[in-house]
């Protein structure tokens, strides 16, 4: 049995300690918000925040995670307002959706660290982000949107 | 013929009994009819009845499985008014990023006068009083704009009628506004909950009067996404997020090659992983599933089935199996072209012009296989019950296709199976195949239990339905102008209708029509031919499929001749298309085309462009346009080219789509294309060993990133308005032209292989 915090709740799982964090979310606490794409960290669709900073959770096994505050896209905030997520409406940036909550963490990871980032560093930060349905423009716009309100 | 078609016939029938729809509401299918006719009619131009009668038959059957699918539809099955509560709007269409749960249920919004807040979205069940649910062809609103405005009229019309009954007066006095019926002179109002109980018992009317489009209050008004709330929030369900009491999980190893059999295997490595649970073996199905022979590992979480699936040992047979190997297959393409000889299009004499003329030019381009690589991985969760029923949760293109293969599957009669169709994280062609979901209702059946079948990124890039590889020539005669005299276009690709009918060996007249037998430019002698070939991977639908390297090959073409000619590439083509004309339609998959409407785009876009202005050292231009899915669309690229990579710098992008229903929606679909289609010209290939495909993940299949993507700028232009047209897919084929032109431009290197970033640094 493991100790994880989740979205500032205790949860004990019966994981191994080598299992990844995507799994032990998607399949044990049955928090599906975070997403699988490939399984070797290369598309930040798993992306979820640790201690404030943004990872891949298909490559970080769960034991790195004891300790430490885990926050996925449904913990970001209680009625998921946070500022990306309003400015993600507002800016209609969705397609099929599928790589946002990934694309949301890695962003909010990105104003943790910096939180007026340049379009350059908004861009350099979010390479990792794959979006098949190519909306990047709009998470550009949305993440320098947000950057700026809050 | 007529077999084909009663056999058609029998295999679209459903259990609920066909209505008939009201001639009206055939309106899509009679002008299907009407192309069918027409088509008839280019066969008489070719004079080659017996060389093309052969694709003929399958473009007209494909043709035909719209229509026979769209008389079942139901103009009742798309609204839901509760006596109390918001009205439900019916999506039948399945959302995977094209927005089609907004449009849709906009349309219906609009003509029965509902408030967009005031209503819900309910996705249908796979159901065939939908009509079509074969979400693919860039049509959803295209053919259904029409049929669910006259859905929305009518129940408007049958709701006032029976207000009008209630209050005694003449339906004539009332009028219907923000859900509910007022009778002025009493200044009395009933909403559409309190009178929809009596609505149900009045007959729709066939013709109900449609708004006029100048009255339009949400269609053609940018309108967000109805469901990016949820998918900010992660709360919004893709097909990996259904959970079932007694869910397992399960991920399976397929046979490396279709038709591969399991030799023998050794799970027990596999069967040693904590979590796992069991290791099953599963058949392959024949055309139309294409499924490969697998075995199984069904654990307790997608984390153990992985594990144990990597710990599986599996010796496949492959005996007797054609296996491909690119660099050999490259060559079977080559000497393919050469014989290329059934004949598509043939106007005038363009062999003897080319073979007496003293200037000609002869080019050709080689486009490889690609992958979807959705971003979300093919899933599927099925149960199979002990009470004979089905029960099916997964992100699906087409589920009525796949609900007809699981019936037959299991033996069941189609209204035993419930198919709930999820959200799609990205389809783009390949969850129209059925093979995911058959898989875990096959799996679900062996095991008795409901189960997730989730496939990995490395099983969804080597077991897809590829886009086709290709190899096409062009060669033209030449006037003292530099303008062709002749057009001879040759063209060789693995046709993908094998997937439905297995055993053809070249591209059917509706692939050609994609961009080939249709090109658009006014030359006295055309020829158009295709050649044969086989291969042994599936070749499925690709986001506008063929479009693609015809497009390319057509527009690389056209900017070669306009440099032999020393004319900018864009007057060249204005000069090639000449005076504003019709072209006619043959076949489904090519309308008549207005070239006044593509010239307009072609010269929005240069304007906008602003193409004559001098660009810095070491940057380039390139243009494009096509048509495709009854869009036009034209884009102009801006490039850097430095120390053997390319940066695209800005696009510029016009599309006429008829009339945009919701041009926020057009706007993210073009801004979306024209990154997809970057991803494919700058990185997309697919090469196979002995026909196992070498790439597995985005290491090896890179799509292109946030950092790499181009400012974008779009203009959509209404060239037919209230006639919506195709606008998920016709953004994509103008892409690769653009770019291996903009690179030759700051370059002076053609490149006539894709994808071109390979080729940037191998120089
Ligand atoms: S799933 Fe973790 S980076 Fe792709
Ligand atoms: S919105 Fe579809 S992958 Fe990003």
């Amino acid at each position: 049995m493991l100790t994880l915090h989740v979205n500032q709740k205790a949860h004990q799982v019966d994981a191994e300690p080598e299992m990844p964090l995507l799994w032990v979310l998607r399949d044990l606490l049955k928090q599906t918000g975070t997403k699988y794409g490939c399984g070797l960290g290369l598309c930040g669709a798993c992306t979820i925040l640790l201690d404030g900073k943004a990872i891949r959770s298909c490559v970080t096994p769960a034991s790195a995670a004891i300790g430490k505050q885990i926050t996925t896209i449904e913990g970001l905030h209680p009625e998921g307002k946070h500022p990306l997520q309003t400015a993600w409406q507002e800016h209609n940036v969705p397609q099929c959706g599928y790589c946002q909550p990934g694309q949301i963490m890695n962003a909010a990871g990105l104003l943790n660290a910096h939180p007026k980032p340049t379009t350059e560093q908004i861009r350099q930060q979010m390479a990792g982000n794959l979006c098949r349905c190519g909306t990047y423009p709009r998470i550009e716009k949305a993440i320098l949107h947000a950057s700026q309100r809050s | 013929m007529k077999n084909e078609l009663q056999a058609h016939h029998e295999a679209t029938r459903s259990e609920s009994p066909a209505t008939d729809a009201p001639p009206a509401e055939k309106a899509k299918g009679l002008t299907r009819r009407t192309f069918l006719k027409v088509g008839a009619g280019l066969v008489a131009t070719g004079g080659l009845a017996v060389a093309i009668a052969y694709p003929k038959r399958y473009a007209i059957l494909f043709s035909l499985m719209d229509y026979m699918e769209n008389r079942q539809f139901d103009p009742r099955a798309f609204i839901l008014i509760p006596t109390q509560g918001p009205i439900q709007l019916v999506c039948h269409r399945s959302e995977m990023g094209q927005g089609v749960r907004t449009s849709l249920p906009m349309i219906l919004a609009e003509e029965l006068d509902v408030p967009w807040e005031d209503i819900q979205v309910v996705q249908a069940l796979a159901d065939p009083r939908y009509g079509s649910q074969n979400t693919d062809g860039s049509k959803s609103v295209r053919d259904f704009y029409t049929l669910l405005r006259k859905a929305a009229a009518g129940t408007r019309e049958v709701l006032t009628q029976a207000a009008a009954y209630r209050w005694k007066v003449p339906s004539s006095e009332c009028l219907s506004k923000d859900g509910k019926i007022h009778h002025a002179p009493t200044q009395r109002t009933l909403t559409y909950g309190a009178v929809a109980q009596d609505a149900s018992q009045l007959t729709l009317p066939k013709h109900p009067s449609l708004k006029d489009p100048k009255d339009f209050k949400i269609i053609g008004k940018p309108r967000k996404g109805i469901d990016i709330a949820a998918m900010v929030q992660g709360k919004a369900q893709y097909g990996a997020d259904i959970d079932l009491p007694g869910l397992v999980y399960a991920c399976a190893t397929r046979a490396p090659v279709p038709g591969a059999k399991i030799k023998s295997f050794d799970d027990t490595a596999a069967k040693q992983v904590k979590g796992v649970l069991r290791v099953e073996t599963i058949d392959a199905l024949p055309a139309p599933v294409n499924s490969n022979a697998s075995v199984c590992v069904v654990a307790s979480n997608t984390w153990a089935a992985i594990q144990g699936q990597r710990a599986l040992k599996i010796q496949w047979d492959t005996q007797g199996l054609k296996l491909d190997h690119s660099p050999a297959y490259r060559k079977e393409l080559e000497q393919a072209l050469e014989k290329a000889d059934i004949v598509h299009r043939s106007e005038g004499d363009a062999r003897r012009i080319e073979a007496e003329s003293k200037r000609k030019i002869k080019r050709t381009y080689h486009t490889p296989y690609l992958v979807h690589a959705t971003m979300e991985p093919l899933v599927s969760t099925a149960h199979v019950k002990k009470d004979g029923t089905c029960e099916i949760w997964a992100p699906c293109q087409d589920p009525i296709r796949a609900k007809k293969a699981i019936a037959k599957q299991l033996r069941l009669s189609e209204d035993k199976i419930t198919f709930h169709i999820t959200f799609l994280g990205g389809g783009f062609g390949r969850k129209s195949q059925p093979d995911f979901v058959l898989e875990s209702v096959l799996l679900s059946q062996k095991i008795g239990l409901p189960v997730r079948l989730q496939w990995t990124r490395e099983d969804e890039i080597k077991h897809g339905f590829y886009h086709a590889e290709s190899l096409q020539s062009l060669s033209a005669a030449l006037d003292e102008q530099g303008m062709p005299l002749s057009w001879h276009h040759r063209a060789v690709y693995p046709t993908l209708v094998n997937t439905l009918w297995a055993g053809n060996d070249s591209p059917m007249v509706f692939e050609m029509g994609m961009g080939a037998l249709n090109m658009p430019y006014r030359i006295p002698h055309v020829l158009c031919e295709a050649g044969r070939t086989k291969t042994a991977l599936h070749i499925g639908w690709f986001r506008s499929v063929c479009n693609i390297f015809h497009s390319y090959a057509v527009n690389s073409f056209v900017d070669e001749l306009a440099h032999e000619a020393r004319i900018d590439p864009i007057a060249y083509r204005l000069k090639l298309l000449g005076p504003p004309r019709q072209i006619p339609s043959n076949l489904e998959t090519h309308a008549s085309q207005d070239t006044a409407r593509l010239a307009a785009v072609i010269q929005k876009t240069r304007d906008a462009f602003d193409w004559n202005k001098p660009l810095p050292k070491g940057h380039g231009k390139g243009f494009a346009n096509h048509f495709s899915f009854y869009s036009y669309v034209a884009l102009a690229l801006e490039v850097r080219v430095q120390e053997g990579s390319v940066r695209v710098l800005r696009a510029v992008c016009t599309i006429d789509c008829g009339f945009a229903v919701n041009p926020d929606g057009v706007r993210a679909q073009i801004e979306g294309s024209i990154i997809f289609g970057l991803s494919a010209a700058l990185y997309g290939k697919i090469t196979t060993q002995d026909s196992v495909v070498q790439q597995s993940n985005f290491h090896d299949y890179p799509i292109l990133r946030m950092h790499e993507t181009p400012h974008i700028e779009i203009h959509i232009l209404n060239g037919a308005p209230n006639d919506p047209t195709g606008v998920g897919e016709p953004g994509v084929p103008v892409v690769a032209p653009a770019l291996a032109s903009a690179i030759f431009d700051a370059t002076g290197t053609r490149h006539r292989d894709l994808p071109l970033a390979e080729k940037l640094l191998s120089r």
